[in-house]
């Protein structure tokens, strides 16, 4: 049930049965006001009837034959005087039968033909006062009254309740127009929501949606141009096999050879790319890599740079820190080389490497190169998935491992123009205690 | 036939060329957007096969400005990013095929030889001129009913008269088709083979436009 329904609902219900409570509440309270005011007013009749007659001789009433003394008749109160013997001095309806038959002193309801009336019978020296009242006279001024007193109150509770239903309404516009531009949006975009104007406690919920949605839409979208990519570097090579091969098969075996070769060249590229896409599925999964044990910084660096093919120009310093990075010794080589053989393609010179302590116990390798000169904007995409400088043949995955490890071990990598020119790439990387580490790699 | 390759890797590059010049393309191979533009402004070329991901233009975007420029010539997409969208984006930017990578070169061969016969308005894949006949892919010319083996140079020769039809080429444009941009020639090789064509099919076969060049003899002079 929509939340404007039950509001009403509940709303309505409850102001409609609170007004017929109060409603039936009055209309008893003023039957019984009426009813006694009414009997009063006989009392009071019978009364003025009794003193009246008492003013007047005795021998007023002793009339021979008994003629009986009439008032015309009227409607309203019926009064009638006798004697204890039954004889009627005085009436005002004279087409009345006896009042007093069968009936005391005091209240009474009684049907006087097929009419019901209230009477009230008093006794004065003798003489018995009756005033009657007809009930059906009765009940028509009580059903005028309780008209005059519940039509304003049937237009006030209709009145409340239309301003409910409109307040209810308006108040929750923003929602209604929320709900149809939720409803009317496709499901898979990820465009803000915009509904115009929204109050104070809707403004936080979209706001959120807004976050999430924008978020979700980088997402997405990082995600797709990352599969493309990894479809693009996986396909290209995949293509030069299959073509170099199919050349092969066509021509002449001294001709094939070099197309033999080159789909081996294009083999050995999607094997490094698979072999770093794996990696990097590895890290992204925040699986447990093999601890290995911590090796300190020295045999590190001498370890990565042996294992690269142009060692002769990486510079090492003299002295490095005595500490262990904390990370498997793997990922921290992984983390060294892809900066240096990074550095390494983009430069004929020398790649100097340095290190430092700091006084937080992180150590800082930093790695110059004197290379392509790039921009600003290429500076800030070097740690994306398969961005490379156009002029580079990497597979654009290597700064995006590094940053990627750094990140996992709580370190960082910092990428930076160098003002000469070419590249300064720092990587932060926690150490271990002294204490900790081997210095060599005789593992 | 003429092709410019636009593909920025260089192994992929080198197996297209191979396996196109294996039936008997002549391909130029550059490989960035703006080598690109020159070299279509430079090279007689009858169809292009573009990479769309190039270093430093987007592909479709100088498709865009080729059609933008009148340039009218069979464009052939290589693309190895699948999605749907972005096939549906190339024929839309003015390519008048489309090929995802890895493909085959059976394939590939077969989509120019295509490309190339729909732009010279044939729909059949048989050219026929008066008694000849020259199928482009299979490599295979008739003459009165009997196949004529002719020298690689040769047949490209007559398959560009063929497909120029009765527009007259000037000596440098054969040349540029026979032989690519990057191929020394002899001066007078282009009249050797013109005079082979003459003896091995009829003298008529090639007509001289004295001062502009040559052009297809005309069927009823065969």
């Amino acid at each position: 049930m929509s939340l404007q329904r039950r509001l009403l609902l509940i709303l309505g219900l409850s102001f409609s049965l609170l007004w017929l409570l109060a409603a039936f509440w009055l209309q008893r309270g003023l039957e019984h006001r009426l009813q006694d005011t009414l009997d009063q007013r006989l009392a009071a009749s019978a009364r003025m009837v009794g003193g009246l007659v008492m003013q007047l001789p005795p021998d007023a009433w002793q009339v021979p034959g008994g003629a009986t003394l009439s008032v015309p008749a009227d409607i309203g109160v019926a009064c009638q005087v006798r004697d204890s013997s039954g004889g009627i001095f005085l009436q005002t309806h004279s087409a009345l039968p006896d009042l007093l038959a069968g009936g005391g002193i005091g209240f009474h309801n009684r049907e006087i033909e097929g009419e019901p009336w209230r009477v009230y019978t008093r006794e004065f020296n003798g003489l018995f006062i009756s005033t009657a009242d007809r009930l059906t006279e009765r009940h028509a001024l009580q059903r005028e009254i309780l008209l005059a007193a519940a039509l304003p109150f049937v237009i006030a509770l209709l009145g409340s309740l239309s301003a409910l239903w409109l307040g209810v309404r308006r108040g929750l516009r923003p929602l209604a127009r929320l709900y149809s531009a939720l409803s009317q949006r496709d499901p898979a975009s990820t465009e803000a929501v915009d509904i115009g104007p929204v109050p104070d406690e809707l403004a936080p919920v979209l706001a959120t949606l807004n976050r999430l949605l924008h978020d979700t839409g980088d997402l997405l979208q990082r995600e797709q141009r990352f599969t493309s990519d990894a479809a693009h570097e996986l396909r290209t090579p995949l293509t030069a096999i299959k073509t170099h091969l199919q050349v092969a098969r066509r021509t002449d075996p001294a001709h094939a050879d070099a197309s033999l070769a080159q789909a081996e060249a294009a083999v050995a590229r999607l094997q490094r790319t698979l072999e770093q896409l794996l990696t990097l599925a590895r890290l992204d999964s925040h699986e447990d890599w093999p601890a290995g044990a911590p090796l300190k910084l020295e045999p590190l660096l001498r370890q990565v740079r042996d294992e690269l093919p142009e060692r002769q120009r990486v510079q090492l310093p003299d002295t490095l820190p005595d500490r262990a990075p904390h990370l498997p010794a793997e990922l921290a080589a992984i983390a060294i080389r892809n900066l240096i053989d990074n550095a390494l393609r983009h430069t004929t010179g020398a790649v100097t490497v340095q290190a430092t302590l700091r006084q937080d116990d992180d150590l800082l390798i930093e790695i110059c190169d004197e290379g392509t000169a790039l921009d600003e904007t290429q500076v800030s995409q070097l740690t994306r998935r398969f961005w490379r400088h156009p002029s580079s043949s990497g597979s654009g995955l290597g700064l995006a491992i590094t940053d990627a490890i750094a990140r996992r071990t709580g370190g960082s990598l910092a990428l930076s123009r160098r003002p000469s020119g070419g590249l300064r790439a720092t990587l932060r990387l926690p150490a271990y205690p002294a204490s900790v580490g081997k210095n060599d790699r005789s593992t | 036939m003429h092709i410019l390759l636009v593909e920025d890797d260089e192994l992929v590059a080198s197996g297209i060329q191979a396996g196109l010049a294996l039936h008997d393309f002549t391909v130029d191979h550059v490989r960035t957007a703006g080598a690109a533009r020159a070299a279509l402004d430079t090279l007689p070329s009858d169809a292009v096969i573009l990479d769309l991901g190039l270093p430093d233009q987007d592909g479709m975007s100088l498709l865009r400005d080729w059609r933008a420029t009148g340039k009218a010539m069979p464009v052939l997409v290589l693309t190895a990013r699948d999605a749907v969208p972005a096939r549906v984006a190339g024929l839309q930017a003015g390519a008048d095929d489309y090929l995802s990578k890895p493909f085959d070169l059976d394939e590939l061969v077969a989509r120019m030889h295509a490309l190339l016969r729909r732009a010279a308005g044939r729909a059949q894949p048989l050219i026929t001129h008066g008694p000849l006949r020259f199928d482009p892919s299979a490599r295979h010319l008739t003459w009165h009913g009997e196949t004529v083996n002719l020298p690689r140079r040769e047949l490209l020769l007559l398959e560009k008269l063929l497909h120029s039809r009765s527009a007259v080429l000037s000596a440098e444009q054969i040349k540029d088709s026979l032989y690519g941009f990057d191929t020394g020639v002899e001066s007078n090789a282009l009249n050797v083979h013109i005079h082979h064509l003459r003896r091995k099919l009829s003298p008529g076969i090639v007509q001289t436009v004295r001062g502009l060049g040559y052009r297809l003899g005309s069927v009823d002079e065969l």
